[in-house]
């Protein structure tokens, strides 16, 4: 099963903010961590250290480009600094951009400090049961309860319809070709977790309130950044000065739908300088324009603007 | 923070136990910088949000406005998002990207 989450598009600009300044009192980076660790994730029962692809959506500078943090499932099998630097499934920060040969500055410390404090306060979260604040919204389950149910399902199809929506979606062989480009736009827009998650957490506590005793068996996950290594593979580049954010979508979605588990790192190289050509990306904008439209309408948004260019041989077809 | 003339109940410099319908809310921007509002539990945060770009003197759409990392709608409530008194709401820059 591939496991995919996707980040907010503020979650990168979140763990490279300043610290809140309130009152006088100043916090810590790692209690600005552990507050986004507990109410961003921990608390939506979603479990980094259970994916195999974690995608950050990083804009920086007005530019967008994104990172992925792959195999961070290795971590719960033992992975260490001192584990085989040649395995096929080792962890490692992917960082994509289709301008810049460089990531920006901090941002690879910044992702693995954050999961350092991530590793940390889940694992509070599952052991100390009652340390975390209780979820909100009334519901009677604490944090600890959802990990629990996350890490050790009681039913596959709770999980599936609960926590990992986007996840659950993009998985290979149930694939339609808009699916992932609809949950990337999603979470490009900042409007992912509308209504329908709320609804799917309250389902979730209920499913937690019968299993709530079933705590998992992994004990002792010990998250090291230095066994996080960067790594570039080489990408296709964009050819102007506008198209970072498709290039970034485009990233996503090959990563998300064509890079099954058994495509091992040491193929990856080789397959993303391939990744498309530009006629893929002309038509790919296209695409995107028509799901944001899409989403627009489902939103009654309908102020959007009128496309003002075109490309002219596509939009001949569509006239054909 | 100190708190300014503004008429949608701004920031109070002493913050009081907030009565049954009452919460406080504190908004923060990527700078650390930190407003706090009281707002009545059904009242729509759509006044939040434009209070909190008036004060800031920006176009109302200027700023994304999360809660434990999801995006406030505009006719969402604190009741109805199960906000709780002095609870953070991160104001976050709309990010243009276009490189």
């Amino acid at each position: 099963m591939t496991r995919l989450q996707f980040m907010s598009t503020f979650f990168y600009k979140k763990i490279t903010s300043v610290p809140q300044r309130s009152r006088g009192d100043t916090i810590s980076t790692d209690e600005l961590f552990e507050s986004i660790a507990k109410r961003w994730l921990i608390a939506r029962g979603v479990d980094l250290f259970t994916k195999k692809m974690v995608f950050v959506p990083v804009h920086h500078e007005f530019h967008w480009s994104v990172a992925v943090l792959c195999n961070l499932d290795a971590f719960l099998h033992g992975w260490s600094t001192g584990s085989d630097p040649e395995s096929k499934q080792r962890p490692c920060i992917l960082y994509l951009d289709s301008v810049r040969p460089a990531s920006p500055g901090g941002m690879t410390k910044a992702l693995r400090s954050f999961l350092a404090v991530y590793a940390r306060a889940r694992q509070t979260a599952l052991f100390s049961p009652g340390h975390c604040r209780p979820s909100r919204r009334g519901a009677a389950s604490s944090s600890t309860m959802h990990l629990a149910a996350v890490l050790n399902p009681p039913q596959p199809e709770s999980t599936e319809s609960a926590f990992m929506p986007l996840a659950q979606e993009c998985r290979q062989d149930e694939m339609e070709d808009s699916t992932v480009a609809t949950d990337v736009i999603d979470v490009i827009c900042g409007d992912s977790n509308s209504t329908p998650l709320m609804t799917r957490k309250h389902a979730f506590h209920a499913e937690l309130d019968e299993t709530s005793d079933v705590l998992p068996q992994t004990t002792g996950l010990v998250f090291d950044g230095d066994s996080l290594p960067l790594l570039k593979p080489k990408v296709p580049l964009q050819e102007n000065s506008m198209d970072c954010g498709i290039y970034t979508l485009m990233y996503v979605e090959y990563l998300a739908t064509k890079w099954p588990e058994s495509y091992q790192l040491d193929r990856l190289n080789q397959r993303t300088s391939e990744l498309f050509g530009t006629s893929d990306v002309d038509a790919y904008r296209m695409e995107i324009e028509r799901v944001v439209r899409c989403l627009a309408h489902s939103q009654g948004i309908e102020n959007l603007p009128e496309s003002v260019c075109y490309d002219i041989d596509a939009a001949d077809m569509e006239d054909a | 923070m100190s708190s300014d003339t503004s008429d949608k109940k701004p920031a109070v410099s002493d913050v009081k136990t907030s009565g049954g319908d009452q919460i406080n809310l504190k908004v923060r921007d990527a700078d650390g910088n930190e407003v706090q509002f009281r707002i009545k539990k059904h009242t729509p945060l759509r006044k939040l949000m434009d209070a909190y770009c008036t004060r800031k003197g920006v176009d109302l759409h200027s700023y994304r406005f999360l809660f434990d990392g999801n995006r406030i709608n505009e006719d969402d409530t604190p009741e109805k998002l199960g906000m709780e008194d002095m609870d953070s709401i991160d104001a976050m820059l709309f990010q243009q990207g276009g490189v």
